[in-house]
């Protein structure tokens, strides 16, 4: 049988604070008062009598359930709220990026196996295409267990980042045009520019056209032909916006919460 | 006991007019309403700050960080539209009160 852990009031009081944390509704200031305002219940509980568990226990019940307390900040702090739901998905639209190209190169990887292992030509056109399917379903698998598992090391390195907006964003932005680079390198999406779209095309061709489109649509500039170096420099200026955007948002959400420190 | 939802549209006016007594913070602000009202009232503490900085945000009060005997204090001062607002809620609590005391009395029957 193992000794009933000992109970640390400050611990306690830490960890109850982390909890109502996890709403971006509540910024330093609001934990800051709540805190005050536990801190200040529990010494008249301690003075009559009860022991340090039971006076937290019945001083942060008396505040209220965390869902309730940050359920009511949301409902106020609108702007923070969506402020984190805004860099969030900014965050996945850059992440996009990088698993563009990334997909890209499963792509062309597949093909040179399929090209070298499968003698039947309509499966070899299926190849590539199974294999970006593969590819995406593993990354939303991953996606979907991260983001259950809460407290996995993935969310508290982002959490991390978030205190550091600037360095988030250039990282974020080196690993874009690294996995741009990558990319363009192993597979050339120059092929299926709209003009010499096939007449007849096959399926992968189809999807690597539409592929192509989107990535164009999103960056907004084919960095292929003439000026290409300038092209390409102006391919990162949408990513760059949006990796600015984020440090913008991540640094007011930073300065709200310091404001009263 | 108060209803949850009576004490929620009630929040805003009893805030201001403790506020109209003097500054004060959000610990001594909830045990002077559960003391006043004799345990009638009970809320969840927490909810009160919310309420706190809504009211702030619509300019009716301010608020100001203090540190007394070593603990720091958010401490909360009514504003002119504040006083504005409290004399018009209690204008509208009044009339509800007198509607509700009007209604209560035994009805005359006029044959």
């Amino acid at each position: 049988m193992s000794a009933p852990t000992p109970f640390h009031l400050a611990t306690a009081i830490t960890a109850w604070r982390a909890s109502l944390a996890s709403s971006p509704a509540l910024h330093g200031d609001s934990l800051d008062e709540l805190e005050s305002h536990l801190r200040s219940s529990i010494p008249s509980l301690i003075a009559s009598g009860l022991s340090d568990e039971e006076a937290f226990l019945i001083a942060s019940r008396r505040i209220g359930p965390i869902k309730a307390v940050q359920h009511e900040f949301a409902k106020v702090n609108e702007s923070a709220v969506w402020a984190s739901r805004a860099s969030w998905m900014l965050a996945g639209v850059l992440l996009m990026q990088v698993l563009l190209p990334l997909s890209d190169l499963a792509m062309f990887l597949a093909s040179v196996v399929a090209k070298h292992f499968i003698a039947i030509r309509s499966l070899r056109q299926i190849v590539p295409m199974a294999a970006i399917f593969g590819l995406e379903a593993v990354l939303v698998i991953t996606a979907m267990r991260v983001l259950r598992s809460r407290c996995s090391d993935l969310t508290k390195l982002v959490r991390n980042l978030m205190t550091r907006p600037v360095l988030a964003a250039i990282g974020l932005f080196i690993l874009i045009a690294a996995a741009g680079e990558l990319g363009r390198h192993f597979y050339r999406v120059e092929r299926f520019e709209p003009a010499s779209f096939p007449e007849y095309p096959s399926i992968p061709e189809t999807y690597q056209y539409l592929r192509v489109f989107v990535l164009n649509l999103v960056t907004g500039v084919r960095p292929f032909h003439s000026g290409r170096f300038v092209a390409a420099a102006m391919c990162f200026i949408p990513q760059l916006a949006l990796a600015t955007a984020i440090a913008i948002l991540g640094r007011r959400e930073l300065a709200q919460s310091k404001a009263f420190n | 006991m108060i209803s949850k939802e009576l004490v929620a549209a009630s929040t805003v006016p009893l805030v201001l007019a403790m506020l109209g007594r003097g500054e004060s913070y959000g610990y001594e602000l909830t045990r002077q309403i559960q003391e006043m009202s004799e345990g009638q009232i009970a809320w969840s503490e927490g909810m009160l700050y919310p309420v706190l900085h809504w009211m702030e945000q619509q300019g009716l009060i301010e608020s100001e960080w203090r540190v007394e005997q070593a603990r720091k204090r958010k401490y909360y001062r009514i504003r002119a539209d504040g006083k504005k607002a409290l004399k018009q809620q209690r204008e509208h609590w009044k009339a509800l009160n007198s509607l509700l005391e009007q209604l209560c009395q035994p009805q005359r029957h006029s044959i």
